[in-house]
């Protein structure tokens, strides 16, 4: 045995790996097969009749489930935005680009999307939008079928009609 | 010591697998149903408290995303424990002694069939010298087996009876996945 004063480890690697299904839910799973079709679903709070927009099965205010269909548009107003300048791993957007928080007609929460076809500069609390779908035959499950948003050309929505969503 | 009782409960359906609903969906359900049979108004609730372990989802936080089955509007008091209902009950438990509170909800949830139970186990272990070698469940249930026969003097047989009078005691409990 050596005498020498041994090196503290300060730092080891355990490496964890699991995989795990995922289990989207009966109300997101409505919600993405309407994306497959091209349609933006909302469902509708059995007790407060809130219509909430991608839709996870439950009203979390009141604890109950979301069961109606609700018509929401692929149009909306931009209520919060951030303006990404920064490259992340496993997003794959040209920089710089504009996440918004989007409040869709008809739904009463918001919901992520990108902004595009504006200079980043311009885009603004109030501003109308509409989705840009990918081509029919390319529609899936999934957001992606949503390639981003765009202006409409539309006068700004006034702040009142979003202040509650901020 | 304040005495306190279960005045209610409810299970969702002990099935093997569950493809179609996410853990808010099967909550809600049998939150409702244990807040009826105790007719206690949701207002009453002084205090919410959920057991989980995000290990056996494969989500983080996944305990905050259950709160939407909860009904969290107007703000509540509402607490999580990473393990189970029963170490949930006992901090409504501790609470109920400490504070006024005269009702509250205690909610367990985790689906162990979304991902490899035997090597999720590991994550219990601990991390420097034991999960690296990823010991799967089983593996340390037999080692555990093992050492318990060498220590006692019983017998294999012994043991395989304990199953036996389990599996056999399981056939009148409608919620055992394995039984007979």
């Amino acid at each position: 045995m050596s005498d020498a004063p041994k090196e503290i480890v300060k730092r080891i690697e355990t490496p964890i790996h699991l995989t795990f299904q995922f289990t989207p839910g009966v109300g997101a799973s409505r919600f993405l097969r309407g994306i497959a079709e091209g349609r933006i679903l909302g469902l509708r709070c059995t007790q407060c009749a809130k219509v909430y927009v991608s839709p996870r099965g439950s009203c979390p205010k009141c604890g109950a489930p979301t069961l109606d269909e609700a018509k929401v548009t692929d149009r909306g107003t931009i209520t919060s935005f951030s303006i990404v300048r920064v490259p992340s791993e496993g997003i794959d957007i040209e920089l710089p680009f504009v996440c918004a928080s989007i409040l869709l007609d008809g739904a009463d929460n918001t919901f992520y999307h990108v902004i595009r076809e504006v200079p980043v500069e311009d885009v603004r609390m109030g501003m109308r939008v509409e989705a840009v779908w990918v081509p029919r035959e390319e529609l899936r499950a999934s957001l992606e079928s949503i390639r981003h948003f765009k202006p409409t050309g539309e006068p700004d929505a006034p702040f009142d009609s979003y202040k509650e969503h901020l | 010591m304040r005495d306190v009782a279960i005045v209610s409960f409810a299970q969702s359906p002990s099935i093997r697998r569950e493809p179609a609903r996410n853990d808010v969906e099967m909550l809600m359900p049998v939150i409702a149903e244990a807040l009826e049979r105790s007719k206690v108004k949701r207002d009453r609730v002084g205090f919410w408290c959920s057991g989980s372990t995000d290990f056996l989802t494969g989500q983080p936080f996944s305990f905050v995303g259950a709160l939407d089955a909860v009904g969290a509007w107007p703000p509540i008091s509402e607490s999580h424990v990473e393990m189970d209902g029963a170490w949930a009950l006992y901090e409504a438990w501790i609470r109920m002694q400490h504070e006024n509170l005269d009702a509250a909800v205690v909610y367990a949830f985790g689906r162990s069939s979304l991902g490899p139970v035997p090597d999720v186990m590991c994550m219990q272990l601990d991390p420097y010298v034991l999960t690296p070698l990823w010991p799967d469940a089983v593996s340390l249930a037999a080692l555990q087996a093992r050492a318990y026969l060498e220590a006692s003097g019983k017998t294999e047989r012994d043991l395989a009876e304990v199953a036996i009078r389990n599996r056999r005691n399981a056939k009148a409990n409608p919620n055992a996945q394995v039984k007979g």
